[in-house]
């Protein structure tokens, strides 16, 4: 008991830290940007871990990464941690009573996620302000960013889905996870 | 799914929302220093992340001088091995090279401002989701950084503090269109406001409007700060490249590019301090 306490607490850190790295690496200059643009993993491994691990721990996880956005975004503190926290409950409670843990959905429940992001990030603080030209931030910026973490979303999906499997072999070495 | 609106799990979720929700409001209210949250993520995540910066810059040099060694080697075959012994060094040196030649530029806006208290700072973190190439660099209120002092690079003006934490800080360049920065054509000597520009921006350029009608501003003009306070006077800025009517044809804008490569600067100088500068009641 104690020990499958260990490797629980173990899982979450591990958590903590691999969304503490992705984000590290998604901020380096210069690192996976092209052209200016940048994906966002952290995100994308929140829902990952909303998606396996419930609306809950996923939720949780989803406060954590949207706190990291927010301490190096430009956004008002708290924006990414409240829309990324409520993302990946959506996706949790999604992945429990309406859709299969697949690659597909998982794709594109990152998809929506980072889309709704990016539009209201757009509505809140671009363009209800009125400034010329407002459009080229939303297909300059913000949609290349949302297709970009889209299409680097399957790394998170298969390196935290090992992360994912190694513990749970762990916890319960009888039962198989697909 | 009822049932999980219902549950102490929702509830305690509805707590952390609110909490967030606090924050984002304390925020919006007392923009002087970063949340505490956010100081405490600060403090652990900025040095991974110049650690990060550190590496992908060294590994990023590696590998731009083993592309110029392989052309080397493709034109020399018969000097493949000495070329590979003296990469290494190679790559050392250049990297000594280059942070003596940014020291030595910064040394000298020193020597040219002995009034300058400046911090040097290097570029930590790009956030994907940046405003007009904003970034964080990895000094802040320990280093005696404050809320709205100038940034610099060795080529002139980058932008401005708009958040500090204990060690790291938030800048906003002169790309976005929240930043106003009072200028003249040093040649032409009129004076207008540098601001961002979105279209102009994804060319890396600002511009400097309300310059006045009959303004004789034109490509070439270099553009330097006015000071007032928040700016010392006579930062260079950029140069001008293009002068056009403004709508309404009221007053005259100019495309400015920025003498400092904001996109991929790696270095900057924090001015804490400097003559006349104004005391704000945020800092």
């Amino acid at each position: 008991m104690t020990n499958k306490r260990g490797i629980y607490a173990a899982k979450f850190l591990t958590y903590l830290g691999v969304l503490a790295i992705l984000y590290v690496v998604q901020t380096t200059p210069g690192f996976l940007s092209i052209f200016g643009v940048a994906p966002n993993l952290a995100l994308a491994a929140a829902v990952y871990i909303a998606v396996q691990e419930g609306e809950f721990i996923g939720g949780l996880y989803g406060a954590w990464a949207g706190l990291l956005c927010d301490l190096g975004g430009f956004t008002i503190f708290g924006f990414n941690a409240i829309l990324i926290m409520i993302f990946c409950v959506t996706a949790g409670l999604l992945s429990i009573y309406m859709l299969r843990r697949t690659i597909q959905n998982y794709v594109g429940m990152v998809f929506a996620a980072m889309l709704i992001r990016g539009l209201l990030d757009y509505l809140l603080n671009y363009y209800m302000w009125g400034y010329e030209q407002v459009w080229r931030v939303l297909t300059g910026q913000i949609l290349p960013c949302v297709i970009y973490t889209t299409a680097a979303s399957p790394l998170c999906f298969y390196l935290l889905g090992w992360i994912y499997r190694w513990f749970s072999e762990k916890i319960d070495p009888q039962r198989s996870v697909s | 799914m009822g049932d999980f609106f219902k549950s102490a799990r929702f509830k305690i979720l509805l707590g952390v929302l609110i909490m967030l929700l606090f924050f984002m409001l304390r925020a919006a209210y007392n923009n002087e220093m970063a949340p505490m949250l956010s100081q405490i993520a600060g403090a652990v995540i900025t040095p991974l992340q110049k650690a990060s910066s550190t590496i992908s810059t060294t590994v990023g040099n590696y590998f731009q001088r083993y592309a110029q060694a392989d052309q080397i080697a493709q034109e020399n075959e018969q000097l493949q091995e000495q070329v590979n012994q003296l990469r290494e060094q190679l790559v050392e040196l250049e990297n000594y090279r280059q942070e003596n030649a940014t020291l030595k530029e910064f040394l000298d806006i020193k020597e040219e401002n002995p009034d300058f208290e400046l911090e040097p700072a290097a570029v930590v973190a790009r956030d994907p989701n940046h405003r007009f190439y904003s970034f964080t660099i990895d000094k802040g209120a320990l280093a005696g950084v404050a809320l709205r002092d100038p940034v610099i690079s060795p080529e002139g003006l980058v932008g401005v503090i708009s958040e500090v934490g204990y060690n790291w800080a938030k800048v906003t360049t002169i790309l976005d269109v929240e930043v106003n920065v009072g200028a003249y054509d040093i040649r032409t000597r009129d004076i207008g406001l540098i601001t961002g520009d979105i279209s102009l921006a994804a060319q890396g350029r600002c511009k400097l409007t309300y310059l006045p009608r009959e303004s004789s501003a034109t490509a070439g003009d270099l553009v330097v700060t006015n000071g007032g306070g928040l700016f010392p006077k006579d930062l260079v800025v950029g140069e001008i490249v293009n002068v056009a009517f403004d709508k309404g044809e009221i007053s005259l804008f100019a495309e400015v590019q920025p003498a400092a490569d904001i996109q991929t600067l790696t270095d900057v100088m924090v001015i804490k301090s400097f003559y006349g500068q104004e005391e704000s009641d945020d800092e």
